[in-house]
């Protein structure tokens, strides 16, 4: 169970590497915000990251169907 | 954590972060483009951070390796972070858009996004306390407009830079199969670096 999701994870991250990259970017950025004692850093690429990540994926289904 | 490991990570991580993503586009589109892509992000963007540090919009200290070595004014991992992001970018934006949408209309999206992530990023590592560059100092630029503690200058570069890179690369990979790309890109990249030199030397902000 564990190994199909596994799997199944890795299989979507390398279909859609450069999103993931991206969203990682984020991510990486925000970790750095905490550190430097600016958590609240990461949340604003909830409004200036994010809205570009949902984009993706509302298009990638989109074509998909 | 010491705030000097932090540093040294963030470096080291820009590098093995450029490896992957030169790797994946290798296996995944060719050599040819991914060269292409790579050399023109990393030479485009590095000599641009170059004229930046010379007309004093900020500082680059005590990072591990600079390119050149000498004068030690501009981070070898800032070039190859430019030059990682700008294919990850254009790829998304070829699938929000789709790949056959004009290229100036991408090369907006690129911008866009870059700076959508620059607005978490350089806010986290610029300035005090990690430092990883500075936008004060003696002899430096005095900034009006700030944003998030940055200057507004720096998010405009971004968007501008990231666009047009993807702007110029997508239209010399569209091009027939035959045309001399190379030569292209090279034509681009003395164009851009007039421009940034232009650029530059207005008073602004």
């Amino acid at each position: 169970m564990v190994v199909r999701l596994v799997r199944g994870l890795v299989r979507h991250a390398r279909a859609h590497f450069e999103v993931v990259l991206y969203a990682y970017f984020w991510l990486n950025a925000s970790v750095l915000a905490v550190l430097v004692g600016r958590p609240w850093l990461g949340a604003v690429g909830l409004v200036t990251v994010a809205p570009f990540v949902v984009a993706y994926i509302v298009r990638c289904r989109s074509r998909a169907r | 954590m010491p705030l000097s490991t932090i540093r040294a990570l963030y470096e080291v991580g820009i590098a093995l972060l450029f490896l992957i993503v030169a790797a994946h586009s290798w296996w995944t589109r060719g050599g040819a483009v991914t060269a292409r892509e790579l050399v023109f992000g990393f030479a485009l963007s590095q000599s641009v951070e170059l004229l930046a540090v010379l007309h004093g919009r900020y500082r680059y200290p005590d990072w591990l390796v600079y390119f050149p070595p000498h004068p030690a004014l501009v981070p070898l991992g800032v070039g190859l972070g430019w030059a990682a992001l700008v294919p990850t970018v254009m790829r998304i934006s070829e699938r929000i858009l789709g790949e056959h949408t004009a290229p100036w209309r991408l090369g907006v999206l690129d911008g866009l996004m870059a700076v959508g992530l620059d607005l978490v990023l350089d806010p986290a590592v610029s300035g005090e306390p990690l430092a990883m560059w500075l936008w004060r100092g003696e002899g430096m630029t005095p900034y009006r407009f700030w944003l998030l503690d940055v200057p507004v200058f720096n998010f405009v570069g971004w968007v501008l830079l990231i666009g047009v890179c993807g702007w110029q690369l997508r239209i010399v990979e569209r091009a027939e199969t035959s045309a001399p790309k190379w030569r292209r890109l090279a034509l681009f990249f003395v164009a851009d670096l007039a421009v940034a030199v232009i650029v530059m030397r207005l008073p602004w902000w």
